[in-house]
């Protein structure tokens, strides 16, 4: 057996040398089953219990203070009489008068039929989905008078998602799990499982399994098409990109009309363990994101980067020829303000070009979270979550991989085993990584609204960003929370 | 008879009546009718002793001094303006006073400028303007030229100034008043003696009414005013 495995080896490695390391054939997954298996709803997937979900009535309520500070227009009412049954008329009264008073007063009368006051109508984009007002992230930023503008975008935008992959499609995959493992450096260690098989599914609240809502679906990891999440944070973060919305099921995404591009680029921990051919080099980084830049892709989400080793010229190329493209790209700031604020090496380079915007995160108080890095590249926040501001359910909640079926190397020693990617839950998660996608689905919705340059997409998202921190742009929010209603609103001649 | 009218007539005599003619009355006239006729005795000067009461319709283009600002929302730096008005000549000579207003109306499109290029967004905006103009003139009478009337006048503008786009709530719409001045000058010319017709060219300036947001201040323009040329049809005296 060991002299077979040897010869195995050796045969991969002179596979890989013949191709450059370029192009290996993936030697340790193959696909055992094609069809479309049905995805599994395992619900909503807190530690915590889910604390009581914000109300739609509160929810509309935030939205419009300030705005209009009566939700009627003063001065008059609407009665309708009964000996008039074609029509309703309009009574004026004080302007100082209470219309709602005025009007039940009048409903006393016999000759009335109703009064009511002028109460004011708004177009209200709020999802019918009914996880919904567990996203305080979307009220935050005013998302539901953004939809009334731009709702959702259209399929004429493609927005690549370069991460761990995608739960896109429903298939059965064979891999090859040969080495024992540790998680942790200390911790239990996990046996080699030998031949695996996976099912995977399309996440119900992305598309359906080879529909046109995905588009050139690429994976640098494996070297193949198949970018299937064994992670569940690719999904996650597709979710808050293009979520389906207003289907009455499950969360709402930012850009909920959008085809989805899902380029994988990082290696999830089962990607290790199943010893994927390559891993979320800088290199692989790079071809990705040329990748989708050269597959129509209009906006890039990289909720991803790397905080040691120096910088990466080669990532700076690759994201300079994307804007060149036409691409508007985000980049997470990175999660290290509270073990050492080291800046993600991906995201320094944006303040040098436009059309790449560098994410910091902040909670559900709009305040920076615990550990969004700062520093001098920081551009604009979004919300990230913070589970300091609001225990587990202020993070950002989507629907992704069930976690519980997919981390089985966090389970006892006898009780692991292979992953299943076809079951499905909703996770709160927090992270810069879940507030770069609120900015990529924000750069969709501005494309489709006519701002096609990536450098005049991120001026206007810097131009109507709602200042937080010191005055001006600071190295905690950049020049502040997106707003995306205000930005899509653009200028008129006098305001 | 005919001797004296041969001595009279003489054919210079006879060219410079048609050529007044032709200046005064329209060629028509003249070539109608062989026979010259004693002309009428022109009108009386200015008449000072009496109120002269005029209204007025008038249609006419305004070029807006924001010009970048207009043409970018509204696809060109211009536009048609209508109106009307109430002219009063006082006993004092030809001064007059004058309460006018006029309208124009645009309808574009937001947009977002960026480094110079502008992208339109889509949401349709409507900008209307309604100046009310009140003016005190001078209206100038020939004995030569009695139905020709040029005159010169200026005053206070109070500029109405509506701007409402889609998806705005009342707060982002705009629906004020402004202070301005204009002045301006116009030729009248009576073809009846309660008809005239007339052109004006009025230079209006509304300071600081624009430019504090909107692509007003992209450009840096905050005149609401601008340059018009009307054409009146006056009724009255």
């Amino acid at each position: 057996m060991k002299y077979f495995a040897a010869l195995v080896a050796a045969l991969g490695l002179s596979a890989a040398v013949s191709e450059g390391q370029l192009q290996p054939s993936p030697p340790h997954r193959a696909i055992i089953q094609d069809i479309g298996l049905p995805a599994i709803d395992r619900g909503l997937r807190a530690q915590d219990p889910p604390r009581a979900a914000r109300d739609r009535a509160e929810a509309e309520r935030v939205v419009k203070e300030g705005i209009d500070r009566l939700p009627y227009l003063p001065g008059s009412i609407i009665v309708k009489f009964k000996n008039d049954p074609d029509d309703f008329d309009v009574l004026p009264i004080p302007m100082t008068t209470d219309p709602e008073a005025v009007a039940a007063a009048m409903e006393q009368r016999p000759d009335v039929e109703y009064a009511q006051a002028r109460y004011r109508n708004y177009a209200m984009a709020q999802p019918n989905d009914p996880r919904y007002p567990s996203q305080w992230n979307f009220p935050a930023i005013d998302m539901e008078r953004a939809w009334d503008i731009q709702p959702g975008a259209t399929s004429d935008i493609i927005v690549a998602v370069l991460d761990s992959g995608m739960a896109f499609r429903s298939i059965t995959v064979g891999y090859n799990s040969r080495f024992a493992f540790r998680v942790t450096a200390n911790g239990p260690l996990y046996p080699a499982l030998g031949r695996v098989e996976v099912p995977f599914a399309a996440a119900p609240e992305l598309g359906a399994s080879q529909s046109s809502r995905f588009v050139a679906p690429r994976d640098f990891i494996w070297d193949d098409d198949l970018p299937l999440d064994l992670d569940g944070h690719g999904t996650h973060v597709a979710g808050t990109i293009g979520q389906l919305t207003n289907n009455n099921d499950g969360t709402a995404g930012m850009a909920y009309n959008v085809r989805l591009m899902p380029v994988k680029i990082i290696q999830g921990v089962w990607d290790e363990i199943f010893s994927s051919p390559f891993d979320g080099t800088d290199d692989v980084v790079a071809r990705g994101i040329r990748y989708a830049a050269d597959n129509g892709a209009k906006v890039i989400n990289l909720s991803i980067g790397r905080t040691s080793g120096g910088p990466a010229p080669v990532v700076v190329d690759a994201l300079r020829y994307a804007v060149s493209r036409g691409c508007f790209i985000a980049v997470a700031s990175g999660n290290t303000r509270d073990t050492g604020n080291q800046a993600n090496r991906l995201a320094q380079p944006a303040p040098d070009i436009a059309g790449m915007v560098a994410v910091a995160a902040v909670g559900r108080t709009l305040d920076l979270a615990y550990y969004s890095t700062t520093g001098s590249y920081v551009e604009i926040a979004a919300p990230g979550g913070d589970q300091r501001q609001g225990g587990t359910t202020a993070g950002i909640l989507q629907q992704t991989l069930d976690l519980d079926l997919v981390e089985t190397f966090e389970r006892p020693v006898s009780q692991f085993g292979p992953p299943r990617a076809d079951a499905f839950a909703y996770h709160f998660f927090q992270g810069t990584s879940m507030a770069t996608p609120h900015v990529a689905g924000f750069a969709a919705l501005l494309m489709q609204q006519g701002i096609t340059n990536p450098a005049a997409i991120e001026a206007a998202m810097k131009q109507y960003a709602t200042d937080k921190g010191a005055p001006g742009r600071d190295d905690q929010f950049g020049y502040g929370l997106i707003n995306p209603r205000a930005t899509l609103r653009g200028l008129g001649l006098a305001r | 008879m005919s001797h004296r009218f041969n001595t009279y007539w003489t054919p210079i005599r006879i060219g410079s009546v048609l050529a007044l003619c032709v200046l005064l009355s329209g060629a028509s006239d003249v070539f109608a009718q062989a026979k010259p006729r004693p002309r009428t005795p022109p009108p009386p000067p200015p008449r000072s002793r009496s109120l002269e009461v005029n209204g007025y319709a008038m249609l006419g283009r305004i070029n807006f001094t924001a010009a970048d600002s207009f043409d970018v929302i509204l696809g060109e730096p211009a536009g048609t303006i209508f109106g009307g008005g109430l002219r009063v000549g006082l006993p004092l000579g030809g001064l007059f006073v004058d309460v006018g207003a006029w309208r124009f109306r645009g309808e574009g499109e937001r947009v977002f400028i960026f480094e110079g290029e502008e992208f339109r967004l889509g949401i349709p905006v409507e900008v209307t303007t309604t100046p009310l103009e009140l003016s005190a003139g001078w209206q100038f009478r020939f004995r030569r030229m009695p139905r020709l009337r040029p005159y010169v006048a200026g005053g206070y503008t109070s500029y109405g100034y509506k701007e409402t786009s889609e998806f705005a709530t009342d707060a982002e719409n705009v629906d004020e008043r402004f202070p301005g001045y204009h002045l301006g000058g116009g030729l009248e010319y009576r073809v009846a003696r309660w008809i005239g017709l007339g052109g004006e060219f009025t230079w209006t300036t509304v300071p600081d009414a624009i430019g504090e947001s909107g692509v007003s201040a992209e450009f840096d323009e905050t005149d609401l005013g601008g340059t018009s040329f009307r054409l009146k049809i006056t009724i009255g005296r």
